[in-house]
């Protein structure tokens, strides 16, 4: 059986925002924009309420290095010839080596005026106190990994991550010389709730048979959440896509036309080598997400029926916000979000299990990511919880960015013997 | 130097399973050295840490995704076999994600009666962090009560915080000891002895420890003249490490390891805050262990690095090192991250350093040459 497919008529919009994120990053210097340093998920609504600003994400701006093969090797090697090694993140590799060499995708390292970081993995706050160091840049750490089972965060930890804010927005105020507004504050953290919320309600809306998005086009279209969540423009865009992917859903709109099997796909993908999506396209197979994908642009709690649900809600808080308090308590929400299936090998098989299920997949493929241990945490127990369960699961090594890491031919012939596993043959060459 | 010491690091499992048929109480496995043993202590269970076998990691492969380091490999390879089968209990305080990887594998693939995961800050020096922190301690006394089956009094908190205080105190003696211009002490035996206290009763251990120190200056194979050297970094549990350094002539005469001197440097202050009686004594002794775990040199997983770097110029200054060999588990990310902006701080001090990676299995022929290499660098030709 073949669906009919259409093209994404937003799919130009989610390039144009980023393309506009990029464009006031690189003037942001000339236009007198502060520039503020931290993860793609930072707390850019926090931020927001100095008023304007321009955000360098790290890792969209070390993967959109690592989409260059020139650039990207030069980058590494670079940070390499400084001491940091082959087996350190990728992501920070990459940014270190375009912040030693001052160039990147763009153009030049921007550089940051300061560091407003929420730590979530281990190496962050190597990778922002050596910026701090090298760019002789003020830095300031809130931590969101603290707690063990972000599936239920407690309220110790949601309270640790409000009390480091409100002595952020304090250093905020000191290190840029600016009044802050809880009325830019609110909006900003109203804005990102609501970018997470629509995204999530489109993966969710992956479910459908056939599925209305790939996985490849998801990488692009859930940037804006990633790197301007609490922008009203990110907003209007997700509501615009959702009701695109509901229109492809009730019309049976593909966007694999032969999907006759599912899989989710997980981690970091290779960034140079999303093409093997196309290739798994032509046995058939959609990827309709992964943890990956879902979660770091959208927010999930485990239901009262075991299933995988979107957040509607956050216990004794009123949403929108009316204050500090309950704005900064949602955007502790909102971190914990990000990292639940990362932080805890539980919340992760348990993701794992809902998508494959609850999505209606026949199996999962695994990129154990060399340049990312975060992504990978669990990724072998996963594979086996899966695999326990009847679901055939595909692991393959590389890194999301280090080419050096890639094996095409290894990784083909991976999937070559996994569609075999599922009883699939290339329906195109 | 006392067999004893030799004896626990050889056949610990046999000495914990010994100790708790003597005792007829409960051994507490804690996977790093963030776990305030002194609330485990206190409950009257025998805190042991949790180490690998240095063999091929095999059956942790299936576990634990290649990219994580090999100590975490090796120690959850231990459990998997079966050896720390007569553990009542784990537990694990945040610090890196290999080690919590670790932990959570074991938590999934071997039964454990009691399993703890202790939310300890990254970030040490805020007063979020604080209040943070002191509350999970409270939290942690209560689960282990109730795992207990009693409450740990402030007497008996009391005691096991004097108690850790002495041992403290004594291992800085122990230390001292090389800090001589002929060290009275090779770093082999210091090693030895720091490892057989993370794996001993710390009662049954203070009588050893202080003969030792009397008696190991008098010792007839005091080390001979060589280049003093510091070894710094991670975990490491192989002695031979420190023996194969040296058998090259050098002497370690100071470390800033994981199982060496991070593990019991900082003292909690004098008058013992925690020794307190009447009202607010139990808040007094919480706050005393937040501050001693909060303060003592920190681990590379943290996000203050500044403290580590002053600390360990300042040991590298005490105790005379010439240069320090930094040594690093491979995959082991905190370090590997460290340790460029390290060596670029001892050299802007005027300290030579020189990196080792090793793995399970220590390449002693790797680590001879490059021990070699070094010592060269120093200027100082082997013995």
């Amino acid at each position: 059986m073949t669906y009919k497919t259409a093209k994404l008529e937003n799919w130009q919009w989610a390039k144009e925002i980023r393309l506009k994120h990029y464009k006031k990053l690189m003037s942001a210097r000339e236009n007198g924009t502060p520039i503020v340093a931290a993860s793609g998920h930072g707390p850019w609504s926090v931020v927001a309420g100095i008023g304007d600003f321009a955000a360098l994400c790290g890792e969209p701006w070390s993967g959109s290095t690592g989409y260059y093969p020139d650039l990207s090797l030069a980058c590494a090697e670079a940070a390499e010839a400084r001491g940091y090694g082959r087996d350190v993140c990728g992501y920070m590799k990459l940014y270190f080596g375009s912040m030693f060499l001052n160039k990147g995708p763009f153009g030049e390292f921007p550089k940051p005026d300061l560091v407003f970081q929420s730590l979530d993995c281990d190496l962050e706050p190597h990778w922002y106190n050596i910026v701090g160091k090298e760019l002789n840049v003020p830095v300031y750490f809130v931590e969101i990994g603290t707690d063990f089972n972000h599936l239920k965060p407690r309220e110790a930890s949601i309270q640790y991550l409000v009390d480091g804010y409100l002595r952020g927005i304090e250093w905020l105020e000191q290190k840029t010389g600016k009044r802050y507004s809880d009325e830019l504050l609110i909006q900003a953290v109203t804005n990102n709730w609501e970018s997470r919320r629509l995204w999530t309600e489109v993966c969710e809306m992956q479910k459908a048979i056939p599925a209305p998005l790939d996985i490849k086009s998801m990488f692009t279209l859930f940037i804006p959440a990633e790197i301007n969540p609490h922008e009203a423009e990110s907003v209007a865009f997700y509501k615009a896509l959702k009701d695109e992917v509901k229109h492809r859903v009730d019309n049976q709109i593909a966007a694999v036309p032969g999907e006759r099997c599912r899989i989710i796909h997980d981690s970091v993908p290779p960034w140079y080598a999303l093409h093997i999506f196309r290739y798994m396209e032509e046995y058939g197979v959609v990827a309709i997400g992964g943890s990956y994908v879902f979660t770091l642009s959208g927010s999930w709690v485990e239901g009262e029926d075991g299933h995988l649900k979107p957040m509607t809600s956050i216990p004794g808080v009123h949403i929108p916000p009316r204050n500090r308090e309950e704005a900064l308590r949602i955007q502790a929400w909102i971190d914990m979000s990000v990292v639940r299936p990362v932080s805890s090998m539980d919340s992760a098989i348990f993701i794992w299990k809902s998508l494959v299920k609850d999505w209606k997949c026949q199996g999962a493929v695994f990129h154990v990511n060399r340049g990312c241990i975060l992504m990978g945490y669990g990724m072998v127990e996963g594979s086996r919880a899966l695999r326990a369960e009847g679901f055939p699961t595909m692991v393959y090594e590389a890194s999301h960015v280090d080419k050096r890491d890639w094996n095409e031919s290894d990784v083909r012939d991976r999937i070559d013997s996994f569609m075999e596993s599922l009883g699939l043959k290339r329906v195109t060459t | 130097m006392d067999d004893w010491f030799h004896r626990i690091v050889g056949s610990r499992h046999e000495h914990a399973k010994n100790w708790k048929q003597r005792t007829g109480r409960k051994v507490v496995g804690y996977f790093c050295a963030y776990v305030p043993e002194e609330l485990i202590c206190a409950t009257g269970a025998l805190p042991v840490r949790v180490i690998g076998s240095l063999r091929p990691t095999e059956l942790a492969e299936a576990h634990i995704p290649s990219m994580y380091c090999s100590f975490c490999r090796d120690v959850l390879a231990e459990g998997l076999s079966g050896a720390y089968d007569y553990l009542d209990g784990v537990v694990m305080a945040k610090s890196c994600i290999h080690l919590e990887h670790a932990f959570e594998c074991w938590g999934l693939n071997i039964p454990a009666a009691f399993k703890y995961y202790l939310p300890m800050p990254w970030v040490l020096d805020s007063p979020e962090a604080r209040k943070y922190y002191l509350a999970e301690l409270g939290r942690f006394k209560e689960k282990l009560e109730d795992w207990s089956g009693k409450p740990i009094t402030d007497d008996a908190l009391g005691q096991s915080i004097g108690m850790y205080n002495r041992y403290r105190q004594s291992m800085h003696r122990l230390y001292d000891l090389r800090k001589t211009d002929l060290p009275l002490v090779s770093g082999a035996e210091v090693s030895e002895i720091v490892l057989a206290s993370m794996l001993s009763d710390k009662e049954e251990f203070m009588p050893h420890l202080e003969r030792a120190i009397q008696e190991l200056p008098s010792s007839p194979n005091r080390p001979k003249a060589g280049a003093r050297l510091m070894v710094a970094g991670g975990e490491n549990y192989d002695l031979e490490l420190f023996r194969v350094i040296e058998s090259l002539g050098a002497n370690v005469v100071i470390d800033e390891l994981c199982m060496g001197s991070r593990y019991f440097w900082t003292t909690i202050p004098s008058p013992v805050k925690g020794e307190g009686k009447g009202e607010g004594a139990a808040q007094d002794r919480l706050e005393a262990l937040a501050d001693r775990y909060l303060c003592r040199p920190p681990c590379p997983a943290k996000a203050t690095p500044s403290p580590r770097y002053e600390h360990l110029l300042g040991l590298v200054k005490d105790f005379k090192a010439q240069g320090v060999l930094l040594i690093q588990q491979k995959f082991c990310s905190p370090h590997a991250l460290d340790i460029p902006d390290l060596m670029r701080f001892l050299k802007e001090h005027g300290v030579p350093s020189y990196t080792f990676e090793f793995d399970i299995t220590l390449a002693k022929g790797q680590l001879r040459t490059r021990t070699e290499a070094f010592l060269e660098m120093l200027e100082l030709e082997p013995v």
